[in-house]
C-alpha cells in the first residue's frame, strides 16, 4: 500500500522531471508551475506534512532544472518563481490537509462501522440471551401455572373429601348415638325387668297367703254381716288385680328365647278366643282361610301377644262392637290383624303405645303392648297399629312363615 | 281308699302351708303340713296320702327333687307343684317328668277343690269283652286295686251302661256278633269325652281295625296277654292326665314320631 503510493508519487516526480525540459521549450517558465502535479499527488497520497515537504522539494528541484534550461542560477529567485513556488507549497499543504481530513473521516467512519457492528453483535447476543431467558421463564411460568392448577385441583378434591368425611362422621355419630340410646333404653328395660321380676315373684308369696286367708274367712263366715262380706270381697278383688299386674310384669321381664316351631294361625287364634270370652255386646269375627301356611313362631309367646291384643280390643269396646281377626299370607310373611270398632287411640299417643310404662288406662302399668312388641320382634316379626278416635284400632302383626325368614 | 281324702301340703313358708291346711280341713279333707322335703318324705312313708301339693323353691331340696323321690316310692301318688316363679327352669323339668300340674301362687282355691273332688271320684272301669272268664278275672284284680268295675258281655248294652265321663272302657276289638269298631263308633257318638282302651289278642289280624279305631278316637291299644302292672301303669297315667286337665294344664302338643297318647281336647 505504502509501496504503491510511494511508486505512484515517485512516478509523477519522474514524469515531471522527464517532461520539464521539452515542455519548457514549448511554454516557457510556466512549466515550473507544473510542479503542482507531483506536489498535489504527493500531498494527496501522504498528507499535509508530505505536501509541504513536496512543495519544498519542488522548489529545490525547480532551481537546478531552471538553471539548466535558463542557464542562470537564480532563475527561481524571481518574484514569479518565488510566488509560484509558494503557491505550489500552499497547494501541496492544502491538498495534504484535505487528504489528512479525508483519511481521518474515513478512519472514523470505519471505526464507527466497527463499533456499530460490535454493538449490533452485542445486541444480537443480548436479544438471543433475552429470548432464551424469556423462553426459560415462560417454561418455568407454565410449569408453575400447571403446578398451581394441579394444586388447586388437589385442594378441591381434598376439600370435597373432607366434606364427605365430615358427612360420614356426622352420619356415623348419629348412628352411634342412636345405638347408644337404644342400648341405654334396653339396659333400662332389662334393669326394670329384673327389678320387676324380682319384686313380682317376692310379692306372689304374701299375696298367696292373703288370698288363702281371705278364702278361709269367706268360707267360715257365711253368715257374716254385709259390711264384712263386702270388705272380704274387696280384698279378694284387689288380690286378683295385684296378681294380674304382677303377671304383666313377669311376662315383660321374662327374657326367654323363643322356642319356635310351625304353628297354624287358626290354632293360635282359637286357643286365645277359647280363653277370653267377649264382653257383652261384642261380636267376634274370624276371617282365616283354612289353607294358610303355618307360621314359624313360639306358640306360647304368640299366644300371649294375641291375648294382649284381644284383651285391649275388648277393653276398647265397653259399649259393644265387632272384633275382627283376619290373616293373610304375603311375601313369605303372615299378616295377622286384630281390629276393633272401639274408642280408638288419639294420634299423639300412637307413637308411644309400644313404649313400656305407657298407658291410657286408669289401671294398669302399661306393659302389655311393650311386651307384645318385644315378643313379636324376638320371633322375627313386626307389629304396627292404625287407629282413629271413635272408629277403632287395627293392630297388625307380621310373622315369618318359614325358618330363616326373619 | 279311706273315707276322707288325705292331702299333704309342703311349703317352707309356714303361713302358706297353714292357710292351705286350714282351708282343706274346713272343706272336710284331712290335710297335713310339712315344711321341707325330708319332712314330707317321712310323712309319705308313714301314712297314706291321696295327693301331695308342694312348693318348688325350698331350702334343702326343691319340690322337683321331692317329686322324683315320691315317684320312685309311690308312683300312683299325684303330685302338684306350686310356685311363685313361673319362669323357673324346674317347672319345665317337673312337667316333663310327670307332675300333674304346676300352679302359680296365689293359688286358685276353687280350682284346687274341684281337682280334689275329681280325685275322690271312684276310678271306674268298664270291661267290654265277650269272654266272661277274662272279664271276671280282670275285674277281680282291678277291684282288688280299688277300682269300681262294670262288666259288659253283651256289646249291644255297652252304650247304655257307660257314664258320659270319668270312666275308662276296656273294649275287646274282636267281639263275636258285632264288630268292636261298631261298638266304639256308638260309644264315641254318645260320649265323645270317654276314654276307650282297645284290648285284643290278635295283633296282626286286627291291625287295620285297630288303626281305624285309633283314628276315630280310641285312646290306645293293649295286646293280650298283658301284665296287670302294665294296665295299672296305663290307668295311672290316664288318671294323671285327666287330673292335669282338671287343673287346666294345656295339652302338650305331640312331637313328630311320638305316639298319640293324649286325646285331643274336644270342642265343647
Amino acid at each position: 500500500m505504502l509501496g504503491s503510493r510511494a511508486a505512484l508519487a515517485l512516478g509523477t516526480w519522474v514524469v515531471y522531471v522527464l517532461v520539464f525540459i521539452p515542455l519548457y521549450h514549448l511554454v516557457g517558465q510556466v512549466v515550473a508551475a507544473l510542479a503542482i502535479l507531483p506536489v498535489g499527488v504527493t500531498g494527496w497520497l501522504f498528507g499535509m506534512r508530505a505536501g509541504l515537504l513536496a512543495g519544498l522539494l519542488a522548489f529545490l528541484l525547480n532551481m537546478p532544472l531552471m538553471s539548466l534550461v535558463t542557464g542562470t542560477g537564480w532563475a527561481m529567485m524571481t518574484p514569479e518563481g518565488l510566488f509560484g513556488s509558494v503557491l505550489v507549497l500552499l497547494l501541496g499543504a492544502v491538498v495534504g490537509r484535505l487528504r489528512d481530513l479525508g483519511e481521518r473521516a474515513k478512519r472514523e467512519l470505519t471505526e464507527r462501522k466497527r463499533v456499530e457492528e460490535e454493538l449490533r453483535k452485542h445486541r444480537d447476543h443480548l436479544e438471543e440471551l433475552i429470548g432464551e431467558r424469556t423462553a426459560e421463564l415462560r417454561r418455568i411460568n407454565e410449569e408453575l401455572q400447571k403446578g398451581i392448577t394441579e394444586r388447586k385441583r388437589a385442594e378441591e378434591s381434598l376439600k370435597e373429601y373432607s366434606e364427605r368425611l365430615e358427612e360420614m362422621v356426622e352420619e356415623r355419630t348419629q348412628e352411634l348415638r342412636e345405638a347408644q340410646e337404644q342400648l341405654i333404653r334396653r339396659e333400662k328395660l332389662a334393669m326394670l325387668g329384673q327389678l320387676a321380676g324380682g319384686v313380682g315373684h317376692e310379692l306372689r308369696n304374701p299375696l298367696g297367703v292373703i288370698s288363702n286367708a281371705v278364702y278361709f274367712l269367706k268360707m267360715t263366715l257365711p253368715d257374716a254381716d254385709e259390711t264384712t262380706k263386702e270388705s272380704l270381697e274387696m280384698i279378694s278383688e284387689e288380690v286378683r288385680n295385684s296378681t294380674r299386674i304382677i303377671s304383666d310384669l313377669l311376662d315383660f321381664s321374662r327374657t326367654r328365647l323363643p322356642d319356635r316351631e310351625e304353628v297354624a294361625v287358626s290354632e293360635l287364634v282359637a286357643q286365645v278366643l277359647e280363653k277370653l270370652s267377649p264382653p257383652e255386646g261384642v261380636e267376634v269375627i274370624t276371617e282365616i282361610a283354612p289353607d294358610l301356611p303355618p307360621v314359624f313362631v313360639d306358640s306360647c309367646q304368640m299366644g300371649l301377644v294375641l291375648d294382649n291384643l284381644v284383651t285391649n280390643a275388648y277393653q276398647a269396646m265397653k259399649e259393644g262392637g265387632n272384633l275382627t281377626i283376619s290373616a293373610q299370607a304375603e311375601k313369605g310373611q303372615m299378616s295377622l290383624s286384630v281390629a276393633d270398632t272401639g274408642c280408638g287411640i288419639p294420634p299423639e299417643s300412637l307413637p308411644k303405645i309400644f313404649e313400656p310404662l305407657f298407658t291410657t288406662r286408669a289401671r294398669g302399668i302399661g306393659l302389655g303392648l311393650a311386651t307384645s312388641r318385644i315378643l313379636v320382634e324376638a320371633n322375627g316379626g313386626s307389629i304396627e297399629v292404625e287407629s282413629e278416635v271413635g272408629k277403632g284400632s287395627t293392630f297388625t302383626v307380621r310373622l315369618p312363615i318359614r325358618e330363616g325368614v326373619a | 281308699m279311706s273315707e276322707k281324702l288325705r292331702i299333704l301340703v309342703v311349703d317352707d313358708d309356714r303361713r302358706m302351708a297353714k292357710t292351705l291346711v286350714n282351708i282343706f280341713q274346713a272343706k272336710g279333707y284331712e290335710a297335713e303340713a310339712a315344711h321341707s322335703g325330708p319332712e314330707a318324705l317321712e310323712k309319705v312313708e308313714k301314712a297314706h296320702f291321696d295327693c301331695a301339693l308342694t312348693d318348688i323353691r325350698m331350702p334343702g331340696g326343691n319340690g322337683v327333687q321331692l317329686y322324683r323321690t315320691i315317684k320312685a316310692r309311690r308312683p300312683d301318688l299325684p303330685v302338684v307343684l306350686m310356685t311363685a316363679y313361673s319362669s323357673d327352669e324346674r317347672v319345665r323339668e317337673g312337667l316333663e317328668e310327670g307332675v300333674v300340674a304346676v300352679l302359680t301362687k296365689p293359688l286358685d282355691i276353687n280350682l284346687l277343690l274341684s281337682f280334689f273332688s275329681s280325685l275322690r271320684q271312684e276310678r271306674s272301669i268298664v270291661i267290654v269283652d265277650d269272654d266272661p272268664e277274662f272279664a271276671r278275672t280282670l275285674g277281680d284284680i282291678l277291684r282288688a286295686r280299688s277300682f269300681a268295675v262294670t262288666q259288659v258281655t253283651d256289646p249291644h248294652d255297652v252304650v247304655e251302661r257307660v257314664r258320659p265321663d270319668g270312666q275308662v272302657v276296656l273294649l275287646d276289638i274282636k267281639l263275636d256278633d258285632i264288630s268292636g269298631l261298631e261298638v266304639l263308633k256308638g260309644i264315641m257318638e254318645q260320649h265323645p269325652r270317654l276314654l276307650v282302651v282297645l284290648v285284643t289278642g290278635y295283633r296282626e289280624e286286627m291291625g287295620q281295625a285297630i288303626e281305624a279305631a285309633l283314628k276315630i278316637g280310641a285312646y290306645t291299644c293293649i295286646y293280650k296277654p298283658f301284665e296287670v302292672e302294665e294296665l295299672i301303669q296305663l290307668l295311672t297315667k290316664v288318671r294323671h292326665q285327666e287330673l292335669s286337665r282338671v287343673l287346666g294344664r294345656p295339652v302338650r302338643k305331640r312331637k313328630k314320631g311320638e305316639p298319640w297318647m293324649q286325646r285331643p281336647v274336644s270342642s265343647s
